[in-house]
């Protein structure tokens, strides 16, 4: 899941609501927070064959308009020895510089150059929410306890609330009891110096961002969130068919189509199936606990929960959100929290013994792996569609997202679809927006990117049986994974006993998908060929039943077209076919198809 | 998987089928390696694994002895997105 930080501050004009009240009175301003918006790389040389060595000066003379602020010199004898081991550290540069001129010198740095963040170091692996890289100065101090108490609509205490609070030195953290309270101890000055407090629900309601909040030593200082209810009126009850599902029309498709008899892992935190919309997910294995066929029921972070919501969320018991695929066979997979690259060729494993169609892949790594790349391609071979997230760190696209063999999903978003002091809006940058869509801060980008999906609030579910709107590339994959259950159960070409489980059939389900992708920004960087539209998927229309509600394209631009933008197109994904190609086939060709392949005559 | 005392976690396996002795050999280096440790035996038939606890220096040593027919790379953690 994508967490906040400290830059681009929410732009003006919009709100969804007025703002929330302070229950003791106090006002809990929200201002924007003056920040340096500079980020560190490292820069340095790379042994590549055929390429001559670039000197540390000659990195710093190429780059004029970024700041070196340390150079950190070859240690040891092999450093003043010619022709010493290939291994040997070269002299790095700490450069300072805006983000996006890092990214942009990242994702340009030629074979023979280094570039990379200078990320600050983590005490754990696990997830978490908050990153402010490089941008607080850090100031030893006398440690301040902050009291916060949080509250839902008519002052419900809200407990089981993540509240961080971000002064000057490292961000404090705390999660509130019964009573909704929590004392939270920050270092680095007084407490008239905290700049900003981000408050995560435990469900149910929309996280809040507080820039420079008032807050008040020795009392007790209170903050109200935002139900889910105050957005989607009797919800849960009222059932309610989230942005993005719409965004992709799967509310224009019959509720015929649920995906029965296709197979969806789901390698991520586990799920709790006692949600009420998960209560069909009953397969699963514990990839962190021996491949144990219980535990993936405890999913301790939620990530796999919400991914599982979006793709499968049934409406059985309870209306709640639409998941995509309600009647497929969902195979939680689980690696987190603590999975490595092991957990996840032990997951791959399981996907292909298990003959998986679809597996869902909302997670990656910074480093690249020789073993888990041959996995994939083995899983692909053996029909498993990969379907992997982008990455959240703004820069290029993670592995094994940059993978040719899976299909890498970007995230959007969509103005007006959240709070303005929800942190979801802390993810719009004003230079990405194109009409009521953006492209979010998070979200890597690059030439691997084969389509984008909703990935800002949205609404699914969470281990205990609530809701939550959550951002990331994380949530974005599950929309496309969905869909292209729906492609396998549904899709003409692709239901059915007479199609082979094959590498064949996983590159005709990436055309489709890719064939029917909706642009909303005109940057292929960071949306492939567009949003996967299910009105557009050439030939499903076909398969709709009678009088079901499926209108054809009328009134949108044909595939790859940008619907809203404010830039031209460029060449998509290499492996892609041409979408205008696939639009004009004629429906009536591809059912003449059906009937030959019926025949076994092709 | 028991603790790594410290070392790096590696995923070591043989290139091809026909290098799977290989890792035999490995397992018989790393003995000589202090503090090494093989977590887990995976992977399935015709295609073993090993995860093991080694120092970077070591691994980097390893590797040279062993990196044309063995892939012995980080074992990395994965993070959700």
């Amino acid at each position: 899941m994508a967490g906040p930080d400290n830059s681009n501050p929410a732009p003006g004009g919009r709100s969804s609501g007025p703002a929330a009240p302070s229950p003791n009175g106090a006002d809990a301003r929200v201002e924007p927070m003056a920040v340096a918006p500079t980020e560190r790389f490292m820069i340095a040389s790379r042994r590549v064959p055929g390429f001559a060595p670039a000197s540390a000066t000659e990195l710093a003379n190429a780059l004029p308009d970024v700041k070196i602020v340390r150079r950190i010199a070859p240690r040891g004898l092999t450093a003043f020895s010619a022709g010493g081991p290939s291994s040997q550290t070269p002299e790095i540069l700490v450069a300072e510089m805006d983000p996006a001129r890092g990214a942009t010198l990242q994702a340009s740095a030629p074979p023979n150059v280094i570039v990379e963040r200078d990320a600050f170091l983590r005490a754990s692996d696990d997830f978490r929410p908050f990153d402010f890289n490089g941008v607080m100065p850090i100031a030893a101090g006398v440690g301040v306890d902050v009291q916060i108490r949080i509250v839902g609509a008519g002052g419900r205490p809200l407990p089981k609330a993540t509240v961080y609070v971000y002064g000057l030195g490292f961000p404090g953290q705390g999660v509130t009891n019964e009573r909704g309270e929590v004392v939270v101890t920050v270092f680095g000055g007084p407490i008239e110096t905290i700049q900003a407090i981000y408050v995560k629900p435990g469900a149910d309601h929309w996280d809040r961002m507080l820039r420079s909040p008032a807050l008040q030593a020795g009392a007790m200082n209170t903050v109200q969130l935002r139900p889910l209810t105050e957005s989607f009126n009797g919800f849960p009850q009222t059932g309610m068919i989230g942005w993005g599902q719409r965004l992709m029309k799967l509310d224009r498709l019959d509720a015929s189509f649920t995906g029965a008899g296709v197979k969806i892992g789901i390698i991520d935190s586990g799920c709790d199936n006692t949600h009420p919309q998960l209560r069909h997910v009953t397969r699963g294995a514990d990839l962190t606990n021996g491949g144990d066929k219980a535990s993936w029921v405890n999913d301790q972070i939620g990530h796999g929960t919400h991914c599982a919501g979006i793709i499968t969320a049934a409406s059985d018991g309870v209306a709640g959100i639409r998941g995509f695929a309600p009647k497929a066979e969902i195979h939680s997979l689980k690696v987190f929290p603590g999975g490595r690259f092991s957990d996840l060729i032990d997951a791959l494993d399981e996907c292909v013994g298990r003959q998986l169609d679809v597996v869902n892949m909302s997670l990656g790594s910074g480093d690249p792996s020789e073993l888990v790349t041959q996995k994939i391609t083995e899983a692909r071979q053996n029909g498993v569609a990969c379907i992997v997230a982008a990455g959240n760190s703004s820069g290029p696209v993670q592995f094994p997202g940059m993978l040719p063999t899976v299909l890498t999903v970007a995230a959007l978003g969509k103005l007006e679809e959240f709070p303005s002091d929800s942190y979801h809006a802390q993810t719009v940058v004003p230079q990405l927006v194109a009409g009521a869509m953006f492209s979010p801060k998070f979200t890597c980008f690059g030439p691997q990117i084969a389509v984008a999906a909703p990935g800002v609030a949205i609404v699914s579910t969470v281990p205990g049986g609530g809701y939550a709107a959550w951002d990331g590339t994380s949530m974005a994959t599950p929309h496309v994974t969905g869909m292209a259950a729906l492609l396998l159960a549904h899709h003409p070409l692709l239901a059915g006993v007479r199609t082979a489980r094959n590498e064949q059939r996983v590159a005709q389900l990436f055309s489709l998908l890719a064939s029917s992708g909706v642009r909303y920004l005109g940057e292929a960087t960071r949306e492939g060929v567009g949003a996967p539209d299910l009105e557009r998927v050439p030939g499903l229309a076909a398969a709709q039943p009678m009088g079901a509600a499926a209108p054809a394209s009328a009134g949108l631009a044909p595939a790859g077209v940008m619907v809203d933008g404010f830039a031209p197109l460029s060449a998509p994904a290499p492996w892609a076919v041409n979408p205008a190609m696939m639009q004009v086939i004629n429906p009536a060709i591809i059912q003449r198809m059906i009937q030959l392949r019926a025949a076994g005559l092709i | 998987m028991c603790a790594t005392n410290g070392n790096d976690q590696f995923l070591v396996a043989p290139r091809n089928a026909a290098n799977a002795g290989d890792l035999a050999a490995f397992e018989q280096a790393m003995q000589s390696v202090p503090g090494a440790t093989i977590l887990q035996r995976a992977g399935k038939a015709g295609q073993p694994r090993l995860v093991v606890a080694l120092p970077a220096a070591s691994a980097s040593q390893l590797r040279e002895q062993f990196g044309a027919t063995l892939i012995i790379e980080p074992n990395a953690p994965l993070k959700p997105f």
